[in-house]
């Protein structure tokens, strides 16, 4: 494996001060790996990848990003230093066009680069081009996914973090999210999410980690997690002998 | 009651003072707009960059004198300029305001409770900063004496009057364009719709903050200005357009560029168009009216956007 991109150790972070939600969580991705982290509502999933881009502030432990710690640095910073982020809802700006989202997502960005950014993200989502001029309201679930990965793409980021980015999407939708993001990984991008459709990401990704109540529980290959009966049966909602827990 | 003939005469010359009252109201309400919805707080000392743009203005009219009138204009190009060094030096005080003020309140997350009271206390003291400096007294800017011209069938209009409307438009359009296609003007936009997200994209959202008090403090200042010109300055003026503004802003739907003109001009004509029929003791009272009618079918204002 090559070295970590982004690797944190002992992250401490929450919204109140003196109250954390994320107790010492450490966790790694490198150049062309999907990493999911898996967990019960309330293990502090979303609040860990937050502070990972300087979206909740931290109170302990380093955040290294190409071996710079950006651990406390203002989010712009961190996006700019290779961090890109899509949070789980509200993604897009309904109110501005396609165009526009992709252009406000390479806001720190040279003009150049920006041009690329659009490029490239149309070659990618080609459904998006089509509808380049258009409010990004008229977008479908799915659609909307897109945009808020292509607009966080936009800085050419070296490591994506999604926050649950299956969230509401249909089945069909859901695999096309899943290729998109692993097409991604195999152009370099180390990808980090969250998500709660633990079964189906696990399957996608290379290795995961678990957390449950702000601390690292499991973590390891993502087939040695889907074949261990103790993170199978907790986390991953699978009863004993292999049937779906919901 | 005056006869039906006889109003619907007056109806086109009360249009056309709704629009320019109007025009001077979109101007300061543009601001208000843009505090609402990027700023998120109703900043109730916007009124007071109004005055304060119009008096600084007038120390430069002082120091260069109102020049030689362009053509039919009371004034010459030295108003011109002094509008737009003033607009300039608003937009500082406007910033140094966020600076000394309100960027501190943000930084302990205070409350937009907080944050309208601190503007409140911060009107009060810039209103009488101005009474101490310049007196409770009138100021004009020229001496010059106009004749209104007819400029539709019925409708008479001061040559200063047709040009505040037409520098208003201009600079509206400016605006808009700079809004739809700059990028400091996506962000903007896109910090009106959802800051948080705007911040999870990597925008600086402090500098948009500042550029926002910017400008919302120049545009305040050419409003104040033709504010002065139409017909006087006094210590007050930028207080007794408050409510209309904030009306104007909210009746457009904050946030919304086009909402703050169109809000400007309707206040504008709800203030004019009925003291054709009723006391003008309840002008004051019809853009509010209006409000509430508007608002009820349309609780985000014409053109905001359901949140």
């Amino acid at each position: 494996m090559s070295a970590p991109l982004l690797s944190s150790r002992g992250v401490v972070a929450g919204y109140v001060p003196g109250l954390p939600i994320v107790h010492g969580v450490s966790a790694h991705v490198a150049a062309g790996e999907v990493v999911t982290i898996i967990g019960p509502n309330g293990a502090g999933k979303s609040t860990f990848l937050k502070a990972l881009v300087g979206l909740v502030p931290t109170t302990d432990g380093t955040v290294l990003l190409r071996d710079r710690d950006v651990a406390g640095l203002p989010t712009s910073e961190i996006v700019a230093a290779g961090l890109g982020f899509v949070p789980q809802t509200g993604n897009v700006f309904t109110t501005l066009t396609i165009h526009e989202n992709l252009t406000v997502g390479g806001h720190t960005v040279s003009r150049a680069a920006l041009a690329r950014g659009v490029e490239r993200a149309y070659a990618m989502f080609p459904a998006l081009a089509a509808k380049r001029n258009e409010r990004a309201r008229v977008l479908s679930g799915g659609q909307r996914q897109m945009l808020a990965i292509a607009r966080a793409l936009m800085t050419d980021p070296a490591v994506l973090l999604l926050d649950e980015p299956t969230a509401g999407l249909s089945p069909k939708v859901v695999g096309e999210v899943f290729a998109d993001l692993r097409q991604l990984a195999t152009s370099g991008v180390a990808v980090l999410m969250v998500e709660q459709n633990a079964r189906a990401a696990l399957r996608l990704s290379d290795r995961g980690y678990v957390l449950a109540e702000g601390r690292n529980r499991f973590e390891g290959q993502a087939a040695d997690l889907l074949a261990d009966r103790a993170v199978a049966e907790a986390f991953i909602g699978v009863r004993h002998g292999g049937a779906e827990g919901h | 009651m005056p006869e039906l003939s006889f109003l619907l005469a007056q109806v086109p010359q009360a249009v056309a003072d709704g629009v320019l009252t109007g025009a001077i109201v979109a101007l300061g309400a543009i601001g208000v707009s843009f505090g609402l919805q990027i700023l998120r707080f109703a900043n109730f000392a916007h009124s007071e960059l109004l005055t304060w743009g119009a008096y600084l203005a007038l120390v430069v009219v002082a120091f260069a004198g109102p020049g030689t009138p362009i053509g039919p204009l009371s004034f010459g190009w030295q108003l011109i300029a002094a509008m737009l060094l003033a607009a300039l030096l608003t937009g500082g005080l406007a910033f140094a305001m966020d600076l000394v003020i309100f960027r501190r309140l943000r930084a302990k997350n205070a409350n937009p409770l907080s944050m309208v009271f601190a503007g409140f206390g911060a009107a009060l003291v810039m209103r009488n900063v101005v009474v101490l400096l310049w007196g409770p007294g009138t100021y004009f800017y020229t001496n010059e004496l106009q004749i209104a011209v007819e400029v539709l069938p019925g409708v008479r209009m001061l040559p200063d009057q047709i040009f505040i409307l037409g520098f208003t438009f201009a600079v509206v359009v400016l605006l808009h364009l700079y809004l739809r296609y700059s990028r400091t003007g996506m962000a903007m936009r896109a910090m009106a719709e959802s800051p948080a997200l705007a911040l999870a994209c990597g925008v600086k959202v402090e500098n948009v903050v500042r550029w926002t008090w910017f400008l919302s403090g120049a545009l305040a200042a050419m409003a104040g200005v033709f504010l002065g010109l139409s017909p006087q300055l006094h210590p007050e003026m930028g207080f007794n357009l408050l409510l209309s503004l904030f009306a104007a802003a909210i009746l457009g739907g904050a946030g919304s560029l086009v909402g703050a003109v169109v809000g400007g001009l309707l206040v504008g004509l709800a203030e004019n168009l009925p003291i054709l029929v009723i006391s003008p003791g309840y002008k004051a009272a019809m853009p509010f009216l209006l409000l509430m009618l508007v608002l009820f079918v349309r609780p985000q204002g014409l053109f905001g956007e359901r949140s």
